[in-house]
């Protein structure tokens, strides 16, 4: 059995299973695409405005970021760049420092993007982050060049296919092993989302669109599991930024500020009782 | 004039599904006479199979060895 640790998209990544190397390749080959903290096709279309001939994976990073805004009404949206820096989460990796005290009235809308294959093209003022789908969306395809049993864990965005029952612990927002999910055999992606996490002081790194400032939500963290990671990964989001928005059968649970967890469930938050 | 029997949709149709080791192996159809029985609890039979495929969240570990940890990110 291969098993790989590495550090990439900002975090460690840790792939056991057959293809292992394979997957590994393909999130560093999509990250050097997609990355703000280097030059990167993203860097210069952000610096540009437009790019003509985009590399295909930035057009369908893009794309899906894009199609996550408009299931969202635009709560979960790429044009969060000029927000996020504002805020404080500048442009090289791991440092935060507000830049400026935050005056920004909402983000730039993301209708007007244009993506085609041959070109991309910004509408003034706005520029791309794609921190909010790109991980999960990496992790979803670098998985499907793995096969058999396996775990592909992005920083706590999981894929993992098993053949088996089996069972991914979740982080305690303040340290150590919180609550355990139990799943079926199967393919499964689970996601984790923190405003514990690159977090500064009066700040962190996930921004409400509407005010253009990091959410004030009543969790810290939220974790989903969907078959896909992409969709655990939106639903985490969603749980913090607009519960109103989650689907009652959404599978996923929240911490709040005293680190209480609470399962989701059609009829809103409960507390997450002891296993009988 | 013959008598109309009431239908009771409790009665007149059971489902019964055999599970073995986590997959079907056989149902079984049967229409039956409308005949007082005792219902079977449904708090025995809430999970279909499709609920068993449904993942659970759990305050702590079942004693089995997690295969990864979510973290925060």
């Amino acid at each position: 059995m291969v098993h790989l640790v590495a550090n990439h998209l900002g975090t460690q990544i840790r792939i056991t299973g057959q293809g292992a190397l394979n997957a590994l390749e393909e999130i560093t080959r999509l990250e050097a695409l997609l990355t703000r903290f280097a030059p990167s096709a993203l860097t210069q279309l952000n610096r540009q405005g437009r790019l003509e001939q985009p590399p295909l994976e930035l057009v369908q990073a893009l794309g899906y970021a894009l199609e996550v805004a408009r299931r969202t009404a635009g709560l979960v949206t790429p044009t969060v760049l000029a927000a996020l820096e504002q805020a404080g989460y500048s442009r090289a990796r791991g440092q935060y420092l507000p830049v400026a005290i935050p005056t920004t009235r909402g983000v730039p809308a993301w209708q007007g993007i244009v993506v085609q294959p041959n070109q991309i093209e910004l509408p003034p003022q706005t520029q791309i982050d794609l921190g909010g789908t790109a991980k999960g969306w990496i992790a979803e395809r670098a998985s499907r060049l793995m096969w058999g049993s396996y775990v592909l864990d992005a920083g706590g965005d999981i894929v993992l296919q098993q053949h088996t029952p089996c069972e991914v612990a979740i982080e305690h927002p303040y340290g150590g092993v919180g609550a355990t999910l139990e799943l079926p055999a199967g393919r499964w992606g689970v996601a984790t989302s923190s405003l514990l996490k690159r977090a500064w002081l009066g700040g962190h790194h996930l921004i409400h669109p509407a005010t253009g400032l990091p959410v004030q939500s009543p969790w810290v963290q939220a974790t989903a599991v969907a078959p896909q990671v992409t969709e655990a990964e939106l639903l985490a989001k969603l749980a913090l930024l607009d519960p109103r928005q989650l689907p009652p059968t959404a599978h996923l649970v929240v911490y709040d500020a005293q680190g209480r967890v609470f399962r989701w469930n059609p009829t809103g938050f409960h507390p997450l009782e002891e296993a009988a | 004039m013959a008598a109309q029997r009431k239908f009771d949709p409790g009665l007149a149709l059971s489902l019964v599904l055999v599970v073995a080791a986590g997959s079907t192996v056989g149902a079984v159809v049967a229409a039956t006479q409308p005949e007082p029985v005792t219902a079977v609890s449904p708090t025995i039979w809430p999970q279909t199979r499709s609920e068993f495929q449904q993942p659970q969240f759990r305050m702590r570990s079942q004693n089995q060895r997690p295969l990864g940890l979510s973290r925060g990110s």
